[in-house]
Parts: structure tokens; sequence; C-alpha cells
């Protein structure tokens, strides 16, 4: 566990890469406990995949008190709970003017197009935090074979719906945006609503399977 | 309630922003709000309003606004040479704004964005505990939307317009938007990723705005691009606004207001809150400089820059609401005359 100053206003905690499949029960329970536990002159508590952001006041908190105040509440933090998430199915349309980085992809990964549809359909997928758009849910561990970078520049211009793949992580843009990411399909779903109780579709913890029509 | 005035002309790009939203950045939702917010406030206070009272932050070309009702506003920030009914008016100044007659904001001289303030501040619904427009998932503001022509738009009731009028903000105090623009930067969360002759590249070189320059963030070029040994599958971490990231292509991206939360290109450094407001008033074309800086600096920064807004709130003994560009505490001011203001 490290902690590095974001700017003048937050804190990060990043947390050693060791098993991946550990991460949401470690990093997802002292998301958890900071969320209940931090009030007083904190902004926003931000979960990543295998790290956590804590945005503050630094009118009200020093970043040197910060990191100290955070270490000594972590260390009373055994016990407590990870995320417990839902079952969700998501259903995509893959390819074509859907994916319009599907063919490309299926090039550089030296790999058929169905292969790779096939491939991220097969696997159950764990939200490892919400961010990059309101409602973007970051999910993985992705198959080794699908694992690639992101795009040299960030393409200007993604669909609403599109599902897309990057590094570790499969995604889905709530809004038209600009994005880095390998757009492989889309879904109708939608996967941000500001007027609902909760605005966002998925939440951390949720597991999530995609399904082909 | 009749509105307070009818949209003419919406300008390039006019959105209703206030201080920004917070506490939902874990969803994904970033903070929006003014990105000048130092000019946001001072408009705020010479209307008589809180500091983070939702105002019209408008870019590039101002609107047109035709009063439906005595209207007492400030405009501060970029210098779009503003009229009413034909007349010039001074910015960073109340004014007064009669039924019948029509503001209008031209193309911008310096900087790139104006903010208006309205006494008793815009009314427009708050979505998730903001009035901020947040343009890219379409909420917040008007519908989520730019201003159109034909919009009407109310303000809240102000109790009365005495005491509002001859309002000013001391010369000295008024920032000047000039390119060379100078940010002061905090060593990034993943320096470590940049050789030492790479990161120096981030401060000893000038920096060119490109056109991909918007609320969400800037990208920038440089003579000499900046390499990175971060693996090209790098994890997310998160972000602020003032982040700047190196994508592969080595030319950064400063993240501003509207950028998302979280963020995957390695981050060389961060551009402190205080200097955030530079980053507001950057067009294409403008040059940009960057200078290494630490925590203690930028602390000391801002408490000087909410020192200032605290003054000039003083001056005008009003109830004035301390935001630190947020809404955490109320410090409410000795009502006694300030005699004297240095």
């Amino acid at each position: 566990m490290k902690f590095h100053l974001l700017g003048d206003c937050a804190l990060v905690i990043s947390y050693e890469p060791c098993d991946r499949e550990e991460y949401p029960d470690i990093v997802g329970s002292h998301f958890n406990y900071l969320r209940k536990k931090l009030t007083y002159g904190v902004r926003d508590i931000v979960l990543c995949y295998s790290s956590i952001g804590i945005y503050f006041d630094n009118s009200l908190i020093y970043p040197h008190e910060a990191e100290a105040c955070i270490r000594s509440l972590l260390r009373q933090s055994s016990g407590c709970v990870g995320m417990a998430g839902e079952e969700v199915t998501i259903p995509v349309f893959y390819g074509g003017e859907f994916g319009p980085d599907l063919e490309k992809l299926a090039q550089n990964l030296n790999m058929t197009s169905e292969e790779i549809i096939h491939e991220h359909c097969s696997k159950k997928y764990t939200v490892f935090g919400i961010g990059f758009l309101p409602g973007f849910p970051y999910m993985g561990p992705l198959p080794e074979k699908l694992v690639i970078a992101r795009k040299t520049v960030p393409a200007s211009f993604v669909a609403a719906g599109s599902v897309a793949i990057a590094g570790q992580h499969t995604g889905i843009y709530p809004f038209d945006s600009p994005g880095g990411w390998h757009v492989i399909g889309r879904t109708p779903v939608k996967m941000f609503d500001v007027y609902k109780p909760t605005p966002s579709y998925l939440k951390p913890g949720d597991i999530v399977t995609f399904s082909r029509r | 309630m009749t509105a307070a005035f009818r949209v003419i002309k919406p300008g390039f790009q006019t959105t209703v922003q206030d201080l920004g939203r917070f506490g939902y950045r874990h969803l994904g939702v970033p903070i929006s709000g003014g990105i000048d917010s130092f000019a946001l406030m001072m408009a705020n206070i010479l209307t008589g309003n809180e500091t983070g009272a939702p105002c019209l932050e408008t870019a590039l070309q101002g609107p047109e606004l035709y009063f439906l009702k005595d209207t007492v506003i400030a405009i501060t920030g970029a210098d779009m040479e503003p009229r009413l009914s034909g007349k010039p008016i001074p910015m960073w100044e109340s004014v007064l704004c009669k039924a019948g007659e029509t503001l209008k904001l031209g193309y911008r001289r310096s900087g790139c964005r104006s903010y208006i303030a309205f006494a008793g501040g815009i009314k427009v619904p708050e979505i998730l505990g903001s009035c901020s427009t947040f343009l890219t998932a379409g909420f917040g503001g008007v519908n989520g939307r730019c201003l159109q022509a034909g919009d009407l738009l109310e303000t809240c009731r102000y109790a009365g317009q005495r005491g509002l009028l001859l309002r000013v903000v001391p010369e000295k105090y008024r920032p000047e938007y000039h390119s060379p623009f100078c940010v002061r930067v905090i060593k990034g969360i993943n320096a470590d990723n940049f050789e030492e002759s790479e990161y120096k590249k981030l401060y000893n070189q000038t920096f060119t705005v490109t056109n991909r320059c918007n609320r969400m963030g800037c990208f920038v070029n440089g003579l000499t691009s900046i390499g990175t040994n971060a693996d090209p599958i790098l994890e997310s971490y998160p972000v602020i606004p003032g982040t700047i990231q190196v994508p592969s292509s080595g030319n950064p991206i400063v993240l501003l207001n509207d950028a998302q939360a979280t963020g995957g290109y390695p981050q060389i450094g961060c551009v402190i809150s205080s200097d955030i407001w530079k980053l507001g008033q950057m067009i294409p074309g403008d040059k940009l400089k960057f200078e290494e800086t630490n925590i203690k600096e930028a602390l000391e920064t801002e408490r000087v820059q909410n020192e200032t807004l605290r003054k000039i709130g003083q001056e005008y003994k009003q109830r004035y609401i301390y935001h630190t560009r947020k809404n955490t505490y109320e410090v409410i001011f000795d009502r006694t005359i300030m005699k004297e203001n240095n």
C-alpha cells in the first residue's frame, strides 16, 4: 500500500499488483470502510482497479495530515466486508457499425473476430470501479488473449452504449464521448440515468456477463 | 414568476455553472463548474450572491440577452467588450440592466471565458447537488445543454438591489489573460515512469494549445514529445482537474473540470488548484509553460487567492459563503463597515 499526492487536494492509495482476483476484496473493503468513516473535509472517495482516490478540501485538511489519518483508520479496518454485488447480464450487438474497431483488433491480436466475440462472452467480469464517465464500469479481468494497449491517440467520438476493451479491462461508454478503448460492440442498456435514485446501472462488486444478440 | 431575461443569441458555448458537483465522482460524475472559479466567485460577490451561485459561463463568443425585468449583473473573466443597449459597460463592476435593455457580448479580445452573474443567481434545478451543466452526459443547467436562442431564464428572488450598485473589483485584483500562460505543477503520481531527461521536457519547453481544447481537457503540443517507459497497459488511476497525462503520442493532455475521475495514461504532473483558472482562459494557438512547484507553495498561493476573495467580499459587508471553490463551510462576516481596504 503506497500513498501518493494527487495535485494539492487529493491522495491516491495504490495497492501492490499481487493476485488480480484478490483486488475487489482488499481494495473494496478499504473503499467501503473509508466511505463510512471519512466525512470531515472529504469531498469524494473514488475506487479504481487497484487504487483509491480521496479528494478533500485542502483548506480543512492538509495532505500530510490526511495520509496519517487514513493510515490509522485502515489499521482498524480489519474484518470489514468487501462489496456484495449482483449478477447482471448485458446484451451486446458485436461488430459491424456497432463495433468499428473489431476487425482491426482481430488483426492486431492475430485472432478472428468470431474468436474475440467468443472470448469476450465466455467470462464473468467483476466491476472494479465506476469512472471515466458517469456510469462507466471498469470490468475485468479480461481473458489473457484479449489484453491489448489503449489506442495511441484517443478517438474523438465513441457512441453511447459502446462496449470496449483495453488493458485488463472491458467497459461500456454510457454517453457519446471521446475514448481511447477499442470498441467491439454496443448495448442498448442505459448505463446512467441521473433521475433514478441509483443513477448508475452497475456498481462496484457486480458480476457481469455479456450475451451476444 | 417571470423570467429575468431572454436569450437572443446564445454565443459559442454558454452554460450555467456554479462551483461544481461534489460527492458523485465514485459514479464517474465529474465536478464540472466554472473553470475560472476566481472570476465566477468575483462576479457573484459583485452581485451580492453567495460566491458559488449559478452564473453563465461563456466561451470565445458571448451571448446576447434581452432583459425582461430590472436586474443587477456583473461580468468578469475574458474581455468580450460587453455593451448594454449599444453602450460599452465596464467589467468587474456591478451594472444595472433595465427591463427592455439588451446586453451584448462580442468575440473575446483576451482570455477565453467570461462569467455573467445575476443578482439572486440563475434559477435552474439542482441535479446531484449542483446547478452546473455537464454537456457530455447532458444534465445540469438548462436541460444539460448550452443556452439556445429563445431560452427564458429566471433568477432567484433577491431582497433588494440597494447597495449592489457601484461594486467594483479594484484593478490590482483583476487577473490578466495573456499568452504565454504559466502554470505551476506538482509532481504526478506516475512521475517515476519517465526518465529524468524525458521528465524535464515538461519544464524546459513551451507548449502550444491545440484545437482539441474544451471543458474536459486541453491537448497541448511541444516541439519534442515526451517519452514514457510506462507499461502501455498501465492501470487506470484517479485524476483531478489539472492532471497532466502523457499518452504514447508524447504530447500532454491537461484535464479540466468536465474530465473523468479516473484515467489510464501516465500522469507526469498536476497543475495546482489555484492556477486552474489560467487553463480556462487559453484558446487554441496560445502558449503554455509549466513550472515545477511543491505542495507548500501550492497551498500558500491558494490561501492568498482566497484572502483576496475574502477581502473584497468583506468590503461589501455581505453575508459571504466561503467556498474555497466548494461547499464546505460557512463564514459569516461582521456587518460593520470596513473603512479601508488596502
